[in-house]
């Protein structure tokens, strides 16, 4: 059933592609409303500040409208695509910002169900693992994020960053051991 | 080692999220591991909570609304610039030579259709035009099209080309929905997104920008009236050319209103002047019952426009050249029948 649902969205996200690729802009407008969240979380783990991420996910649709005719879907899926655009992107501003980039000191989700004290207590552990995951950099943060917070397949990850299935097993794996230590260093 | 470690901690992952065993579960198959899969595992699912990031809603509105008006700001820029490019730097053909070149368009295409004729077989030109996406006689449908292309000189009988298929694409729609069969709308939906779109590639001129807001305006009207018939697994595919039909409509009289000055937003349009005053007004909320009205009155102010656009003049002047081909009457009837 689950797998039903997933074909379905794919195929209806395939011609939502060849519609923004024959120039529909309102197809693409659903395509940004399908992954603007992925994007925006992938983007965020980089630069660390809702500024940044937000002016970067921005530029990275864009970018992404201007060059919707050179997607392949063979090579791989459209959010991979998408995700290859945001590095890029977050590479470019990185080269462009001379100034440190800042941290956001607080992302409270003004939706906290549960009670004061547990919202707060489950938020300060998440902006610790959060600033944790920053400091990670590189392509370790990139491949926990796409496993472990987009749930991409190893496989796809690999075919995104160019790189063997074993080898990025091995990067997530020497990631979480690193992220490990720096918990453990920052007494978490 | 290390690799083998990866692996297993893959692995463990994957179980994990897929609900195929717990941690401890996965632990207790590796023993000789536990002490370093364990933290590892706590880590990683530990991450797995922070899905929650999101951009707030206010700002993926504002961030969507401005990356629209970028778009349309980079189409606007798209219509209004002259063409360029290698085509743009050739000189205009003398007029002997332009006749020449006529010739041999018109020579070719000859070629094309007598070739069609003689390997597919004048029936099977003929009972492809019935033919709906999915048929084995479509593709040949399709084919036959294209050739039409060659017989057009200037932009606006290429746009009237275009929205001619359009509106078959359209038809298609219908009938497949009529039919029950409804798997292969996509097929017609992507072929009228892709046709409408050439269509407004000349919207900077005014007659043809009129025209695409005549077609869109009855094409949207047939649209909405299929949307309600074809099950909801299609709607979507119906829902991108209604989308699609609404902005091309849009994007005509936003160039019809800036040639003339006045100062319109993409996406808050009126229905221009140029439509009839029976089909004013439907367009935004048209319901089915007013959709036909619409069409029959749109239909009627596109056949006006038409011979305004002195189309059948043009006919004449196909009509008059195939008859001067040297083949049989027949085959020459063929011909006229497959260009109009």
């Amino acid at each position: 059933m689950q797998e039903k649902r997933n074909t379905n969205i794919k195929e209806r996200e395939y011609l939502l592609i060849q519609h923004a690729s024959a120039g529909n802009a309102e197809a693409f407008g659903k395509l940004y409303d399908m992954h603007i969240n992925s994007i925006y979380r992938y983007v965020y783990y980089h630069v660390g500040n809702t500024a940044d991420a937000e002016d970067i996910t921005q530029k990275v649709f864009l970018k992404a409208w201007q060059a919707i005719t050179r997607y392949r879907k063979k090579k791989s899926p459209f959010l991979a695509w998408l995700m290859s655009i945001s590095h890029n992107v977050v590479i470019d501003f990185y080269r462009t910002k001379k100034d440190k980039v800042e941290v956001d000191d607080k992302t409270l989700d003004d939706d906290i169900k549960s009670s004061p004290e547990q919202a707060a207590e489950s938020l300060f552990e998440q902006e610790r693992l959060r600033k944790a995951i920053l400091k990670l950099g590189g392509v370790m943060q990139q491949v926990l994020v796409l496993r472990l917070i987009e749930g991409f397949k190893f496989l796809e990850i690999a075919s995104l960053l160019g790189k063997s299935e074993g080898a990025v097993r091995v990067i997530l794996h020497r990631a979480l051991v690193k992220l490990k230590k720096i918990l453990e260093k920052e007494n978490y | 080692m290390f690799k083998k470690t990866a692996r297993i901690l893959s692995e463990c992952i994957d179980d994990i999220k897929l609900g195929k065993c717990s941690v401890e579960n996965c632990i207790s198959k590796y023993p000789y591991m536990q002490s370093s899969l364990r933290p590892l595992l706590e880590v990683a699912f530990r991450i797995q909570t922070l899905q929650d990031i999101e951009p707030s809603s206010d700002y993926k509105n504002r961030a969507r609304h401005q990356l629209m008006k970028q778009i349309y700001n980079g189409i606007e820029a798209l219509i209004k610039r002259p063409p360029s490019g290698y085509l743009n730097k050739i000189k205009p053909l003398p007029a002997r030579r332009k006749i020449v070149a006529a010739r041999l368009k018109m020579a070719a295409l000859f070629i094309i259709v007598i070739f069609a004729i003689s390997t597919m077989g004048t029936g099977t030109i003929y009972a492809s035009q019935d033919s709906l996406p999915g048929d084995m006689l479509y593709p040949v449908k399709l084919i036959t099209e294209k050739v039409e292309l060659l017989t057009v000189r200037d932009s606006v009988s290429r746009v009237e080309l275009y929205l001619k298929w359009t509106d078959k694409r359209v038809g298609e729609i219908k009938d497949l929905a009529d039919r029950k069969n409804a798997d292969k709308v996509d097929i017609a939906v992507y072929g009228y997104s892709e046709a409408l779109n050439i269509a407004m590639e000349n919207l900077e001129i005014d007659e043809a920008a009129e025209l695409v807001a005549l077609a869109t305006t009855r094409q949207l009207a047939v649209l909405e009236e299929v949307f309600e018939k074809v099950p909801e697994q299609s709607q979507s595919a119906i829902k991108i050319a209604i989308e699609a039909s609404k902005k091309g409509h849009e994007a005509a009289i936003w160039a019809l209103k800036k040639d003339k000055g006045e100062n319109i937003v993409p996406g808050k349009t009126s229905i221009p002047e140029y439509v009839p005053d029976r089909a004013k007004n439907k367009v935004d909320n048209t319901s089915i019952e007013e959709g036909k009205d619409l069409s029959e009155s749109a239909q009627e102010a596109m056949d006006e426009a038409e011979e305004k656009a002195g189309e059948n003049e043009d006919i004449k002047e196909k009509d008059d050249f195939i008859d001067s081909l040297p083949v049989p009457e027949n085959v020459k009837e063929i011909i006229k029948g497959i260009l109009r």
